[in-house]
């Protein structure tokens, strides 16, 4: 009985191995668009907006990811969204100065890892300790069935909007902050065809906007 | 016409032997409700439990044990979107995309049962109530995100089942049981309540 009774309690230890079954299938499954507002702000406002014509890499590398060649893309689809939207856009002069300036900046980074894929040992060791006659031992000496690697660039597109009509002062008089107003962000796994690639910013970048109705100022 | 169908039960008899205790090993089915429900709604078929009794009388009808069962529920959703929180951070983020959910619940009850008909019968009907601790861990993946979250609850199971003699050292238990946990983390640790419905092996053992 004792026996049995250490053999069913490493049964379920053995069975936790599923915890987390299934999950995402292809790396575009991993793709979220995620946003964020200042819920003070009032949107009719802010009508005006200045948008550079680069993207910024926040590694100063931008051959790197997903390569200055997305540049107009994303920078074209924003501001469009935007003018959809009731947003009119200015090039900042010294006559004229935009209500904010809308900032696109992008990164990537290499994630490595390894996994040991051994969970067919652990059934193999425990169905044989069932038999009567065998003596129980503790595990040791298992060989994994294999080692996985994995290597994924992941990356991400953020789009800020700065409040370009009032700045904070912080504690010293030389500093100042900036007030976000809406900051939507494109992340997930670089992975694909360029043109899946594209196809995957635009549909992200547009779900920024979908979710953000308060940004609408259309009369 | 319970109690006509629980003597029948005895009635289709055969030889048993004292079984003053037994280890029973079940493969377990969960259907959630409530809480459960509402971030899960998708059956658990990823469940296991393992159940010790012993017999404190001589003729064997009440018995006390333990219980410890294991279930996963696990359901994507696609395109969808949520609000969450960052630690540190008071900002709400809206996040759209597919999202990955699971809960694992581990109840471990300390149980009394009670058997009907006497020990050497073929079927045994029984009744029981377990009463105990559970730790329930509850996450949500959306991209390369993760929101975990894990706390033990106060849990309560009543159950009924049969236990089938196939023979002096084994037999087979069916049985189902409505399985309550209390919340916990203020409701991000929902509610449990489910109805699970195992199907296992019995190792009987003499004293």
């Amino acid at each position: 009985m004792k026996n049995y009774l250490i053999l069913a309690t490493l049964l379920l230890a053995a069975s936790m191995q599923s915890c987390y079954p299934e999950g995402p299938e292809y790396t575009s499954d991993m793709d979220i668009a995620m946003t964020t507002y200042d819920t003070s702000a009032n949107f009719s406002n802010y009508s005006t907006y200045a948008l550079p014509d680069t993207v910024i890499y926040f590694d100063n590398n931008s051959k790197a990811v997903l390569g200055a060649k997305f540049d107009s893309l994303i920078l074209r689809l924003i501001e469009e969204e935007f003018n959809a939207l009731g947003y009119t856009k200015v090039t900042p002069s010294e006559t004229t100065s935009p209500a904010t300036v809308v900032t696109v900046s992008a990164y990537s980074q290499d994630n490595y890892g390894y996994y040991a894929n051994n969970w067919y040992d652990y059934w193999g060791w425990y169905w044989g300790s069932l038999w009567p006659g065998y003596t129980f031992s503790p595990f040791y000496d298992w060989d994994p069935y294999g080692y996985g690697y994995y290597a994924y660039k992941d990356g991400a597109i953020v789009i800020d909007m700065i409040d370009n009509t009032k700045f904070y002062k912080g504690e010293g008089s030389k500093s100042r902050s900036l007030n976000i107003l809406w900051k939507g962000v494109v992340n997930g796994i670089i992975s694909g065809s360029s043109e899946q690639l594209e196809a995957r910013i635009a549909n992200e970048i547009e779900q920024c906007f979908n979710q953000s109705p308060y940004l609408d100022i259309n009369k | 016409m319970k109690k006509i169908f629980i003597v029948l039960l005895c009635l289709i008899g055969a030889v048993g032997i004292s079984k003053a205790q037994n280890l029973s090993m079940n493969y377990q089915m969960s259907v959630p409700t409530g809480s459960v429900k509402n971030f899960i709604d998708k059956a658990s078929f990823r469940g296991f439990g393992i159940n010790y009794h012993y017999f404190v009388d001589k003729a064997e009808h009440v018995s006390v044990g333990l219980d410890v069962s294991w279930n996963t529920y696990y359901n994507d959703y696609q395109d969808i979107t949520g609000k969450f929180k960052f630690k540190n951070d008071n900002n709400i983020y809206t996040i759209t995309g597919n999202q990955y959910r699971y809960i694992n619940f581990v109840p471990m009850l300390a149980q009394a049962r009670y058997s009907f008909c006497n020990n050497m019968a073929l079927f045994r009907p029984y009744v029981g109530m377990g009463v105990g601790t559970s730790w329930c861990e509850k996450r949500t993946e959306v991209g390369q995100l993760r929101s975990d979250i894990s706390r033990w609850q106060f849990a309560m199971s009543p159950e009924v089942g049969v236990t089938i003699n196939a023979s002096s050292a084994l037999g087979v238990n069916v049985g189902a049981k409505y399985m309550y946990a209390t919340q916990a983390a203020d409701g991000r640790i929902p509610e449990i309540s489910q109805f699970t419905f195992s199907i296992g092996l019995v190792i009987f053992g003499v004293e």
